[in-house]
């Protein structure tokens, strides 16, 4: 009896205006808790260390090399040469160094 | 321009993006912090500590979320999960005393006095009742939205709708012939 009337009143009291909460700090609480980023990101480096030597090894077999260049070729340890073979580590460390802080 | 949610969970997911986790905590933590300190019976600090947790989880579980529902529902849906967890890890409640949480005969027609009675009220209900009338009439969803985040059937939410309808009646008689601020 007289229900629906009952149900209007309660229905409006319980629908109370939601209020908005401020963030106050939460958002970087929960930011501070998720866990660290997956370091699988790994194969990007060397993807670029390795497409950097494939480079200079083209460079090196289509131009003519300096005089410079020919002695500096011909200095080798134990028949490895070692002017390539230090660019190519410097500039796969540099091209490692740039991939991960660019992360 | 403003990025939409799918947008930053799909940012989320591609590049474990904290900023993007962090624009979607920033849009939807009020509505997910009010939800849970009306399913707590007011209690903020624990409230907001399950808040925490249930992004927690949002983000830990963010590749499962389809979008076949809004986003919005996921995270009520993992919020009510949290706090069920809590619930059961808790110590049980002790039992509603009414001489002591006696709602007060209305003084005057003071909106503020009349929220004070509701919330006291809404703390006689039972966490089932609560979570019915919380998610159909604080975050404004239909019986159907609610039942899919409490994964109630349908007949349940009616029901405990009802039940708490009928005690919030009783409670706050005194109030029902005075008009609304």
């Amino acid at each position: 009896m007289n229900q629906q009337p009952d149900n209007d009143w309660l229905d409006n009291v319980l629908k109370d205006e939601p209020r908005y909460i401020d963030d106050d700090g939460f958002t970087a609480r929960v930011l501070a808790t998720l866990p660290a980023k997956r370091q699988r990101r790994w194969i990007r480096p060397v993807i670029i260390g390795l497409a950097s030597l494939a480079g200079i090894a083209i460079a090196f077999s289509v131009s003519p090399p300096a005089e410079l260049v020919k002695q500096s070729l011909a200095w080798t340890y134990y028949g490895i040469p070692l002017v390539p073979v230090a660019l190519g580590l410097a500039l796969l460390g540099v091209s490692i160094k740039a991939a991960t802080d660019e992360q | 321009m403003e990025l939409s949610d799918s947008d930053l969970i799909a940012r989320v997911l591609l590049r474990e993006d904290h900023h993007a986790f962090g624009e979607l905590v920033k849009r939807h933590q009020s509505n997910v912090r009010a939800l849970l300190r009306k399913l707590t019976g007011g209690n903020d600090t624990r409230a907001d500590e399950l808040a925490q947790d249930t992004f927690l989880r949002a983000y830990r579980s963010l590749g499962k979320f389809r979008g076949d529902a809004k986003f919005s529902t996921w995270l009520y849906r993992i919020a009510y999960n949290v706090f069920q967890s809590d619930v059961r890890a808790a110590k049980p409640s002790e039992p509603f005393d009414e001489s002591v949480h006696a709602v007060p005969q209305p003084p005057a027609t003071d909106a503020v006095d009349l929220q004070e009675d509701v919330a006291t009220a809404m703390r006689a209900l039972n966490d089932n009742e609560r979570a019915a009338i919380t998610l159909c009439y604080t975050t404004g969803m239909t019986h159907e939205e609610a039942a899919e985040v409490l994964q109630w059937p349908l007949g349940t939410v009616k029901t405990n709708i009802l039940t708490a309808k009928k005690k919030l009646r009783r409670y706050l008689a005194p109030w029902k012939d005075r008009p609304l601020a």
